[in-house]
This record gives C-alpha cells, sequence and structure tokens, in this order.
C-alpha cells in the first residue's frame, strides 16, 4: 500500500494568524479520509494546501508532488468538490461535458454522460437553471468521472436535503470508490459520512488531536452508560467527557482498560460525532462552562 | 495549444453578450434607423448628392458608408472590450468558480492568455465580421435609395472599394488591439487583484498618480504616458473619419479619389510602422506584459474564497 499524501511538521497562517500548527500525517491507497473540525479549525486550509491552492511551511507530497510548485500535474490525477455553489452558472451542461473531455486527460465523457442518463438533468440546460440538488449531481458526474487517485471532497452536500446527501454519498461509495483510489472528505455532517469512513482525522485549534483508523479507534475509545452514582468513581478515572442523557451519565474515555470500568455500567464504542465533541471540547472546558 | 482552443471556446461560452451578442444587436440597430430614416424621408441629402452621381462620388460614398458603419461598430467594440477585461479574472473569483477551474489540470497562464486573446483578437475579429454584414445591408438600402433616384442600381457596388475598405478596416483593428494591449493589461491585472470593483481600481490608481506626480514632482512623465494610452481608443478611427467626411464634402476630382484610397492604405502601415518603432509604444507594451505576469502571478498565488 503506497502513501497518497505524506505532510511532515505543515504550518500555514493568515497574516498573523497562525491557522495550521505543525501537523504531520500520512495517508495511504485505498482509504476513505474524515477530516472534521469546528469552525476555523483548519480543515479547508489543509485542504487548500494539499490541493497547492495555499501556501504552507513544512514537507507536503502529494502523489509525489509538491501541490504548490506543480498544482496543473497534480491536478490531473486529484479530483476536488469545494462546495455545491461553484459551478460556474452560464455553463451549458453538454459545454461542461465537451470541455472536460477537451481539458481533461482521465476524463471518462461515457462514464459522465451514463451518470447523467440516470438524473433530471438536460444536456442543453445551463447551471442557472438547475436546483441545488442537481448541481450537485452535475458536479459530482464530472468529478467521478475522472480517473482520480485522490479526490477531495469540502463540504461537498453543504445546503442539500437529506434524499440529495444520501444519493451523494451512494454514488460515491457504489459508482467511484475502490481500492485503489483515496478520499478525503470534510464535513459538519458527521454521522451521514461515519460508516464510510477507513480512518478519521480530527484538527482543532490547528492542530491533529485524532489520527486513526476507524478499527483501531474502536479499541482506543469506549463509552461507559452509568448511573449517577458512580459518577464520583468514573470521573476519578479522568474521562475525555462526560454527558447526561435520561436517567444515565455518559463517560468517554481514552486508551482504558475496558475490565476497569465495566463494573460501572455498558461499555459501548461511541460514534464519532461523541468522540469529535470530546475532543474538541475537553471535559475542563464543559465544566468551566457549566459553572 | 488544445487546451488554449477550449479555453477561448470558454470565454465564447461565458461572454457569448459581449462578443456577439452587442455587435449583432448594433447591426439591427443601425439598419432599423436606417430603414426608419429612409421611410420617413430623412435622406434627403443623399438624394441630392445621389442626383450627381458619379463612378468616383459612388466610390468615396461607398468608402464613407463602410467607414461610417465601422466606426459606430469600434465606439461599441472598446466599450465591450474595456468591460470585458475588467471582469475576466473578476467574475469567477466573486461567484467562487474559480475554485471548479481551478480543479483542472489547465495553467494559470493559459488560463489568462486566453483572455487577453479573447480581448484584443476575438472580440475584434467578431465585430469585424458582424460590421461587414452590417455594411453589405447598409450599402443595399443605399442602392435602393439610389435606384428610386434614377441612378444606377450598382453605382455603389464598387467590389475593390469594399473588399479594400474591409482590408482596411482590418488591419485598424489590429493596429488598435496592438495600441490597447497596454490598457487591457492593466485592466485585466485590476481584474484580478480587485477585491470589489476592477472599474473604481482601474481609473482612481492612474487619476491619484497623476495628481500627485503634478503635486509634487517637476515633470509630468506619468500623465503623458497614461494620455498615451487613451490615444490608441481613438486616434486611428477619429482621424480617419474626419479625413473621409471632409473629402466626401469637397467631392473632389477622379484623381484624388484613387491617390486616397492609396494614401489611406499607406496611412495604416505607416501607423503600423510608426506604432513598431515607437520607443514609446515598447516601453508601454513592456509594462502590459509585466502588468499580465503579475496577474498570473496572483491567479497562482490568491486564495481568498
Amino acid at each position: 500500500m503506497s502513501n497518497i499524501i505524506k505532510a511532515h511538521n505543515i504550518t500555514a497562517a493568515y497574516g498573523k494568524t497562525q491557522v495550521l500548527n505543525g501537523i504531520d500525517f500520512e495517508i495511504d491507497e485505498g482509504k476513505i479520509v474524515g477530516l472534521i473540525g469546528p469552525n476555523g479549525a483548519g480543515k479547508t486550509t489543509l485542504i487548500k494546501s494539499i490541493l497547492g491552492l495555499l501556501p504552507c511551511k513544512g514537507s507536503l507530497d502529494v502523489l509525489g508532488l509538491n501541490p504548490k510548485k506543480h498544482r496543473t500535474k497534480l491536478m490531473q490525477n486529484v479530483s476536488f468538490i469545494a462546495d455545491v455553489a461553484i459551478l460556474p452558472r452560464w455553463l451549458k451542461v453538454a459545454d461542461a461535458i465537451e470541455f472536460m473531455s477537451n481539458t481533461h486527460p482521465n476524463f471518462n465523457r461515457d462514464k459522465a454522460l451514463s451518470f447523467l442518463n440516470k438524473t433530471n438533468i438536460q444536456m442543453t440546460q445551463k447551471v442557472k437553471a438547475l436546483s441545488k440538488g442537481m448541481i450537485v449531481q452535475l458536479h459530482l458526474a464530472l468529478i467521478i468521472s475522472i480517473d482520480a487517485k485522490l479526490l477531495v471532497l469540502d463540504e461537498p452536500t453543504l445546503g442539500l436535503d437529506m434524499v440529495y446527501r444520501k444519493s451523494f454519498y451512494d454514488t460515491l461509495l457504489n459508482d467511484y470508490f475502490d481500492e485503489k483510489r483515496t478520499i478525503i472528505i470534510t464535513t459538519h455532517q458527521v454521522e451521514e459520512v461515519e460508516h464510510l469512513l477507513t480512518d478519521i482525522m480530527i484538527i482543532n485549534q490547528g492542530k491533529l488531536c485524532v489520527n486513526d483508523s476507524m478499527e483501531n479507534l474502536s479499541k482506543r475509545f469506549i463509552e461507559v452508560v452509568s448511573e449517577p452514582k458512580h459518577h464520583a468513581a468514573l470521573m476519578a478515572l479522568s474521562p475525555l467527557s462526560f454527558r447526561k442523557t435520561i436517567g444515565k451519565e455518559v463517560f468517554l474515555f481514552e486508551d482504558i482498560d475496558a475490565n476497569t470500568v465495566t463494573k460501572y455500567g455498558d461499555i459501548r464504542i461511541p460514534s464519532v460525532s461523541d468522540l469529535f465533541m470530546a475532543k474538541v471540547t475537553p471535559l475542563d472546558q464543559k465544566e468551566a462552562r457549566v459553572k | 495549444m488544445k487546451n488554449l482552443l477550449m479555453l477561448l471556446k470558454r470565454e465564447y461560452w461565458e461572454n457569448k453578450v459581449s462578443i456577439i451578442k452587442v455587435p449583432v444587436l448594433l447591426g439591427f440597430t443601425l439598419i432599423a434607423f436606417t430603414i426608419l430614416s429612409m421611410l420617413l424621408g430623412f435622406n434627403q441629402l443623399d438624394i441630392n448628392i445621389n442626383t450627381h452621381i458619379t463612378p468616383h462620388i459612388a466610390k468615396m460614398a461607398c468608402t464613407t458608408i463602410l467607414l461610417g458603419v465601422s466606426t459606430v461598430f469600434n465606439i461599441v467594440l472598446l466599450i465591450a472590450i474595456s468591460y470585458y477585461s475588467l471582469s475576466a479574472l473578476f467574475e469567477e473569483r466573486k461567484d467562487r468558480s474559480i475554485l471548479f477551474w481551478k480543479s483542472l489540470p489547465l495553467s494559470e497562464t493559459n488560463m489568462v492568455f486566453a483572455k487577453l486573446i479573447t480581448a484584443l483578437v476575438v472580440t475584434p475579429v467578431a465585430t469585424w465580421v458582424v460590421m461587414m454584414f452590417t455594411s453589405i445591408i447598409a450599402l443595399l438600402l443605399a442602392t435602393i435609395s439610389l435606384t428610386l433616384t434614377g441612378n444606377p442600381t450598382l453605382a455603389l457596388w464598387q467590389a475593390g472599394t469594399i473588399f479594400s475598405s474591409w482590408g482596411h478596416i482590418f488591419l485598424r483593428l489590429c493596429l488598435q488591439s496592438l495600441g490597447i494591449f497596454p490598457m487591457v493589461a492593466w485592466f485585466m491585472l485590476c481584474s484580478a487583484y480587485a477585491k470589489r470593483s476592477p472599474f473604481l481600481l482601474a481609473i482612481i490608481i492612474p487619476i491619484v498618480l497623476v495628481i500627485l506626480e503634478k503635486m509634487l514632482l517637476p515633470f509630468y512623465a506619468l500623465g503623458h504616458f497614461v494620455s498615451y494610452q487613451f490615444q490608441h481608443l481613438f486616434i486611428y478611427w477619429h482621424s480617419e473619419l474626419s479625413h473621409y467626411v471632409t473629402k466626401a464634402h469637397q467631392l473632389s476630382g477622379p484623381g484624388s479619389i484613387i491617390t486616397q484610397g492609396i494614401s489611406i492604405k499607406g496611412a495604416a502601415f505607416a501607423n503600423f510602422h510608426g506604432l513598431l518603432t515607437s520607443p514609446y509604444y515598447w516601453i508601454s507594451a513592456s509594462i502590459g506584459i509585466i502588468f499580465i505576469a503579475i496577474a498570473i502571478v496572483l491567479r497562482n498565488t490568491r486564495y481568498e474564497c
């Protein structure tokens, strides 16, 4: 399995504001990586750096290329969707296909047409005449028809209803993804992509606080659902977070032996969104907020 | 090369209005006004001239019609080029579609060149083609007018005059594109740099600099430099049109018309020679090249979406 991305000590700043603070990570071929973090955490800056759209310091290698220096060459094997609003409104569907066919060496025209035939999009329509959901379908048709090694999706389903969101990810998984491709997804709707991901990276204040496979996460993190009477005992074990549900308390622990907490309640694997909340809002901050 | 051609096609798709629809609409408007004036009898002057028409006067009338039509087209063309070059690198940043173009394996250099070629070659050539069609219809209408006043029907249809005038107008357009290149480059740089209004940026910066120069420095080099750029907007057309109008009124003898045809064509080449051998122009063009280079660097390094 080869590295698609190798990043070492990546830093980036907007003026005096430091956005990325020494990030290290590697992403292998055939992975679907969820990059999640709160607003302003540095997700989009990291994505832009990977795509060569922003300068960054440190060592960054994408498909063996320096993205900033070789962006044009890199884009032959990388495709991305920034968000739903970026297809030019004046562009006609047929012209978009013609343009891609003639400028992208890895674009498969037949695949795009075949995908579009399954939708209500007409070849003579302009982007401005399409609904938000149809624009995403068109963009997806263009993107999945590129035989790219890396696909980067930055909030690709922003503003879409649930039907289109589900259809988007189904298409991605069924018609596009295989073991030779790698996908990076950033989204705030973590629960919708959780089942797709092979790896997860949680970024907060410009630093990666989690970077692991989903398989390892289920070993490293556990949740204990217990009665309030065990509150003090579980707090003594330094959980990452705790929250109250109806009549119960849920404690999230990192790198703890499950046997030490089994006696206090039911053990389960936390959802990515709970893990995310625990990582970006540490317990001491939560307590300070409550006080 | 294939990418550049596709990018030019893309510019055409995006800017059909300024490239083709505006000149076509202008052509229709000119023809509609001509027909209306004929119907309402406002062409009395033409009829007076036409009653004395000779082959030489017909040649002169033919050239005047062609040049008159082309002058109106050229004014609109200059507005279209200015509008296009001010918005070419701005609009896609404003609507964020730049992200789509940046997701493709296309170099920013090619994208900027495609826009420059659209402004200085594609748009003028499209206008020239529409202008030719319009001038044919204008000649047809003039022919009807002549025929009704008892003159020979084909008097105006001097093939040599028509083709040489079209060729001559084409040369003028080439000369104009060379002349306005520094200004278009400046507009494109403003378009690549501006956060809100490229138009204001393009106007305000030269005005402020010229005023500051006038107030603070003992010489007026920048002011002359800026006014030199604007000369290219009208100088070739204005001098030529006034020349023809004067001649048309004089209705001079047969020899002078032939001489004049040669001298005007000669003047076009002389202007080319004059422009291309002028150090002032090459300084301007070099600055234009620097503007374009900065615009390409900005496209590569700025990301504000």
